[in-house]
């Protein structure tokens, strides 16, 4: 059963869904574009030394937010890799952070099909809240790895 | 798969150099050679890939990562697409990660045997055991049971 709060989060007029589509290390993630509360300069991020979770920080109306890098796996890296040119602030409420990207796509899709995770792999740490299939413009149909900041950030505090 | 003197059919899948296991002649319904895996971030490492196969998004196991707690344990690229049946009475489809094409074979009562020595984990995804004719202990699968929560546990 796909949690129709979510499904409404994502959904606009007839049935089309504005998702954002954050890319890094060869994966894909699938957000709610709503959720995308602005893109900045990677100029702007200023390196921890730390040993902290999050890479750096960036300022944004006058708050310091914390930025957090993946890999392909997300596992965290605590040191820039040269592939990430966007830093993408992701917002729900009060939360917001930002990750390093590759590229953001934003895009409407409206052949989209939400399936939950399979039982056998959700162990309860795969930060993602579905598995889609959709066809993006270039392809025939394919799999996608839909997440949200909440699930970003709880998945973030788990991490040790 | 209950059998008779006549033994029933099975389908014996080598799931790395060293195991075979049983699953029922009707639960496999297609072999994939070499398919796109989609790789699931965090996903546990003996189920991390899925598959999109006729349309439905397809959890792939590796037995023998999940065995040996080898994470190099993948081999081949062949996959077998089961059927199983889900908690609630619905067909679902998985996928398990092969070194080598399925194979037919007959198994009677008479090739039972216990799960032992290094065998003793697979009792938590088996629904019994028997002897090959190279004597070699295959356990039978339970897929649903595979591919529910019992895993994660």
């Amino acid at each position: 059963m796909i949690d129709m709060q979510f499904k409404n989060k994502l959904r606009r007029e007839d049935e089309k869904f504005h998702v954002s589509i954050l890319s890094f290390a060869g994966i894909e993630l699938i957000v709610p574009q709503s959720e995308i509360a602005s893109i900045e300069s990677i100029y702007e991020l200023e390196t921890n030394q730390g040993s902290e979770k999050y890479l750096g920080v960036i300022h944004k109306q006058g708050v310091k937010l914390p930025v957090y890098c993946f890999s392909k796996s997300m596992d965290i890296y605590r040191s820039l890799p040269q592939d990430r040119f966007q830093c993408v602030v992701l917002r729900h409420d009060d939360l917001m952070f930002a990750l390093l990207c590759f590229e953001i796509t934003n895009a409407v899709i409206s052949d989209i099909e939400f399936h939950n995770l399979p039982i056998c792999m959700n162990n309860n740490i795969v930060p993602l809240t579905h598995l889609c299939l959709y066809k993006d413009a270039e392809s025939a149909r394919k799999i996608g790895m839909v997440t949200n900041a909440v699930c970003l950030n709880e998945y973030i505090n788990k991490l040790k | 798969m209950n059998t008779d003197d006549n033994g029933v059919t099975a389908w014996l899948l080598q799931v790395d150099r060293l195991v075979n296991v049983a699953i029922g002649q009707f639960e496999l319904i297609h072999i994939i050679d070499k398919p796109d895996y989609v790789s699931i971030p965090q996903a546990p490492e003996y189920c991390k890939d899925v598959v999109l196969w006729n349309s439905n998004i397809v959890p792939v196991m590796s037995l023998a990562s999940w065995s040996t707690s080898d994470i190099q344990a993948d081999n081949t690229g062949v996959v077998a697409i089961v059927v199983y049946e889900d908690d609630q009475g619905g067909h679902k489809f998985g996928g398990l990660k092969l070194s080598n094409a399925p194979v037919q074979a007959k198994v009677t009562n008479g090739q039972q045997c216990q799960l032992t020595g290094d065998f003793d984990k697979w009792r938590k995804v088996s629904l019994s055991s028997f002897k090959s004719k190279a004597g070699d202990i295959v356990p039978i699968i339970d897929v649903s049971k595979l591919f529910s929560r019992v895993l994660l546990s």
